[in-house]
């Protein structure tokens, strides 16, 4: 056995909480999260000279001594409450484990089922296990392994063959009364059914000013002809720190509309994987960030087509006050039988704090000859004309800032199709940026 | 033109080949091969070479046994033994140093006659001046006394290390010291002859001032180092061209150029790099691994490269711009051809540190056979940048289904004033454009030459006359057959 400083991470009392895992996994996730480990152990924390992780700094968490969560208990109620929403299918996590009086689970519509991960392990889900053996960890080889060893619990959805589910299923990470410096594994498995027609909502959010480590993990499978809208809301206390890996296997003529909206924390990180695994599928990948203050965001997306006749969109904004910083990194691999491939990405940032930053590599790597790629990125204030243009018709300037800027947001805000989660995201945008009245 | 029947004349001997595949038999001045101090002494003393220059050379090969070689690219080439080249290589020439060209010998007249690069008084290019390399030495200079008019200083490093040694300890490692990347530093160690030019305050140099640059021997490295000053209010367009003999093994080429332009002053530097490429099978071509980097040290000063890339098994360059004056503007235009098993992995980096600095990048792809392209670029605005200025864009074409197009776009902005914008697209020749020109009688090639041409014809404008010709034409010769 290694010992704790050998480890890649400091975490406090790590044997004792993983030989309680051990005593009540079966035997397929037992071997797992020990092969999960060995791998983990056997690395070292990603440095700003990996090529991935050039731009964000992680040297103060591997500083950091973490301690596992113990309780899991929601405490702060009220804003809890005001987040969700009653025609809302809610499927509540605390500290990572599916809390059953808070979600509504008694009366799910027909074709959609609902269980804690840890019980659809227990009985050998062959689904999940077929699954996570085919999707390859992307750039956060480190956090993957560290979520897949010690997760203790997890959603697992299931969307049935040719089920409609009409309400917003809306799955909520709340961290509440961790104590500083703890570290959660909050883990989600979707499986959409073939024909199925699904919106999916995951909200990460915590309301209590504690510094904690979130190494959150979504895997999901899109069966043929599915169409799946899912949107990953990110909305913190502003000391967290998010690292998500999210992976997504697309199968023949499926149809995938996602958003990542990052909000909340300190410095967040999202590895977003898409692998094509059939002909004919349409992917859409837009995001939006909207930061002030010390924060950090980077955005890794990778879009991996490897059949003929797919097409892609994405666009990702950013919103940047303060000495935010944001960074994106957009890779489309077409591979050399995916001919009639169209993907198109964007990536534009809106400057509006005197020392933000950005670093962005839109990058695009094509090895078949009949496809249409193109990628953009551009990077500026609001236009001095443009502003010009409204003072010359009455506005005030600061009204005119306000105006482009809810622009430049809503362009993206409206590319989402379920009015439920527009109206969550402006909310707390709204929130957050009230001088630009958005 | 004699030039241009040389070219007809050997685009009937053989379609498609490469054309400047010959070997020029000639004595040549040899030193064991190996890399230790005593080869960096040895081409040092070769050189005449004063003191200062030797200790800087030894400086930078004892940096460059510290480092390692990069592993960063996404392509694979064997490995090189450092050991196994030649350090040195010139032709045994008559007397040591021929005074004029008059001198120099026969035989290697002859050669850059077939290349196309007359040094001879009477066939010399007009309004043009060349100084041409040759494995590791320069052989001649032409036009240096009508330069020497204006006080244009144009000649081989060898003779500028003697001649004008404060301006080379000046500048020379100003802008690409010996410690930055692993072929710089060995540059530094043991390069062997390049091309000065030191352009006096408020001159506009009346000529092209052109080098090229001819690997011949065998097992060689070749390791040239181009130095250009344009001091205030000076002017100076440079050309380079670069061919090689065919062989099977690989040869390494690593060159440094450093540019520096003060207040006011404009360079624009244009390559036509036609190294061997390698057979149909990939074999043989020359590693091109080239540090290029130019300075923009004064207000109102002006950088632009142009380079059309079409030969070498794998060129891995990116000719960068330090925007340091303010108001500076630097400029970036590239077309990179690759065929059968070639590689090229170029770009560029604009570091905007002036304020009201403004760069443009414009680079075309093409690749077809089994070739493998990349963009890699990195605009950087540092937070003193105020009102910066980019904008990028970089198109590839695909021409069959073996080969790849792949950009790596870094923008890191660190100023909220500035503006940037980057436009990528990769595409195939559109169906409909073809169909166009085959109703109106076009065949196959002259249809695809058309199209390629304007897709090119952004970069293709920016080079001199001469060159722009001769580009167009390495273009077409490339395509032909490849596509279908």
């Amino acid at each position: 056995m290694m010992t704790q400083q050998e480890l890649p991470l400091n975490i406090e009392g790590l044997e004792q909480y993983q030989s309680k895992l051990a005593n009540t996994s079966s035997v397929w996730l037992k071997a797992f999260r020990q092969k999960s480990f060995d791998q983990w152990a056997a690395i070292s924390m990603p440095t700003v000279h990996d090529e991935e992780w050039k731009y964000l700094s992680l040297a103060d968490i591997v500083n950091r001594r973490f301690q596992i969560a113990t309780r899991h208990q929601l405490i702060e109620s009220k804003q809890f409450e005001n987040y969700r929403d009653k025609a809302d299918i809610n499927i509540v996590l605390v500290n990572g484990v599916l809390w059953g009086e808070l979600s509504d689970l008694k009366h799910l519509p027909h074709g959609l089922a609902v269980t804690s991960l840890n019980d659809a392990l227990a009985h050998n889900n062959i689904e999940i296990q077929d699954t996570i053996s085919k999707l390859t960890p992307n750039d956060s080889k480190a956090f993957l392994w560290m979520n897949q060893a010690l997760f203790l619990d997890g959603a697992f959805i299931q969307v049935a063959k040719n089920a409609v589910i009409e309400p917003l299923v809306h799955v909520i990470h709340v961290t509440s009364g961790v104590l500083p410096d703890t570290i959660l594994f909050p883990r989600t498995f979707i499986t959409v059914g073939e024909a199925a027609q699904v919106n999916i909502l995951e909200s990460y959010i915590s309301f209590e000013p504690v510094p904690y480590l979130s190494d959150a993990v979504t895997d999901m499978r899109i069966a043929a002809n599915a169409v799946v809208g899912y949107c990953k809301a990110q909305a913190e206390s502003h000391q967290a720190i998010h690292i998500g890996t999210t992976r997504i296997w697309q199968e023949k003529a499926s149809t995938l509309d996602s958003f990542a909206f990052n909000h909340g924390g300190e410095l967040i990180r999202n590895n977003l994987s898409i692998l094509i695994k059939g002909e004919g599928t349409n992917t859409i990948m837009n995001g939006l960030y909207g930061l002030d203050g010390n924060q950090q965001v980077d955005n890794h997306t990778l879009l991996d087509i490897q059949y003929p006749h797919c097409t892609s969109y994405q666009l990702y904004k950013g919103l940047l006050n303060g000495k935010s910083r944001a960074i994106f990194n957009g890779k489309i691999y077409v591979h050399s039988q995916a001919q009639k491939t169209n993907a198109y990405q964007l990536n534009k940032h809106l400057l509006l704090g005197k020392e933000a930053r950005v670093d962005t590599k839109p990058q695009l790597e094509i090895f078949a000859d009949d496809v249409k790629c193109t990628h953009g990125a551009t990077i500026g204030q609001l236009s001095q004309e443009e502003i010009f243009y409204l003072q010359s018709r009455c506005i005030t300037q600061q009204m005119a800032i306000q105006l482009l800027s809810k622009g430049f947001i809503d362009d993206i805000l409206n590319t989402i199709k379920t009015d439920s989660i527009r109206g969550k995201l402006s909310r707390l945008l709204l929130k957050k940026f009230p001088e630009v009245k958005l | 033109m004699p030039e241009q029947k040389e070219l007809e004349d050997n685009k009937l001997a053989g379609a498609g080949e490469y054309r400047y595949g010959f070997h020029t038999d000639i004595a040549e001045d040899k030193p064991p091969k190996g890399l230790s101090e005593d080869t960096v002494r040895l081409i040092s003393a070769k050189k005449k070479e004063p003191e200062w220059m030797l200790e800087w050379r030894l400086k930078a090969f004892r940096n460059w046994l510290k480092m390692q070689e990069p592993s960063w690219p996404n392509f694979e080439y064997g490995p090189i033994d450092y050991q196994d080249i030649y350090y040195y290589s010139a032709p045994k020439q008559k007397n040591d140093s021929p005074a004029s060209l008059a001198e120099v010998d026969e035989e290697l007249l002859k050669t850059f006659d077939r290349l196309g690069i007359p040094l001879s008084e009477q066939k010399r290019l007009s309004g043009v001046a060349v100084d041409a390399v040759f494995d590791s030495v320069s052989v001649g200079t032409t036009h240096q006394g009508e330069l020497a008019k204006h006080g244009i200083i144009f000649c081989s490093f060898s003779e500028a290390v003697i001649n004008h040694p404060e301006l080379v300890k000046k500048y020379l490692g100003s802008v690409v010291p010996y410690t930055d990347n692993f072929y710089a530093a060995l540059n530094s160690a043991v390069f062997s002859d390049g091309s000065f030019c030191y352009i006096p305050k408020g001159v506009r140099c009346p000529l092209e001032l052109s080098t090229y640059f001819r690997i011949n021997s065998e097992n060689t490295g070749q390791f040239e180092r181009t130095l250009i000053v344009a001091e205030d209010s000076s002017y100076v367009s440079y050309l380079e061209g670069c061919t090689a003999p065919t062989r099977d093994t690989n040869q390494l080429h690593a060159a440094v150029v450093e540019l520096v332009a003060l207040d006011n002053a404009e360079i624009k530097y244009s390559t036509v790099q036609n190294w061997y490429s390698g057979d149909k099978e990939g074999r043989g071509g020359i590693y091109n691994f080239v540090t290029k980097r130019g300075k923009c040290a004064g207000v109102n000063s002006k950088i632009s490269w142009t380079q059309v890339e079409a030969g070498s098994a794998i060129t891995w360059k990116y000719p960068s711009v330090i925007l340091q004056g303010d108001n500076s503007t630097g400029k970036f235009y590239s077309v990179a051809l690759t065929n059968n098993h070639m590689t090229a992995d170029t770009g560029t980096k604009m570091i905007h540190i002036g304020k009201n600095t403004k760069s443009t990048i414009v680079s075309k792809g093409i690749s077809s056979d089994f070739a493998h392209n990349s963009y890699r670029g990195l605009v950087k605005i540092m937070p003193t940048a105020d009102g910066a200025r980019n904008f990028s864009q970089c198109d590839s074409m695909l021409v069959g289904n073996n080969c790849s197009a792949n950009t790596f776009p870094y923008i890191e902005v660190k100023n909220n004033t500035a503006v940037l914008e980057h436009e990528a697209s990769t595409s195939k020749i559109n169906a409909e454009q073809m169909f166009y020109l085959r109703s109106r009688g076009l065949d196959l090639e002259e249809s695809i030459s058309l199209i390629i041409n304007g897709f090119c014809k952004d970069v293709f404008k920016e080079l001199p006359l001469e060159f722009s010709v001769e580009a167009v034409k390495l273009l077409e010769m490339k395509l032909e057959g490849s596509v279908g």
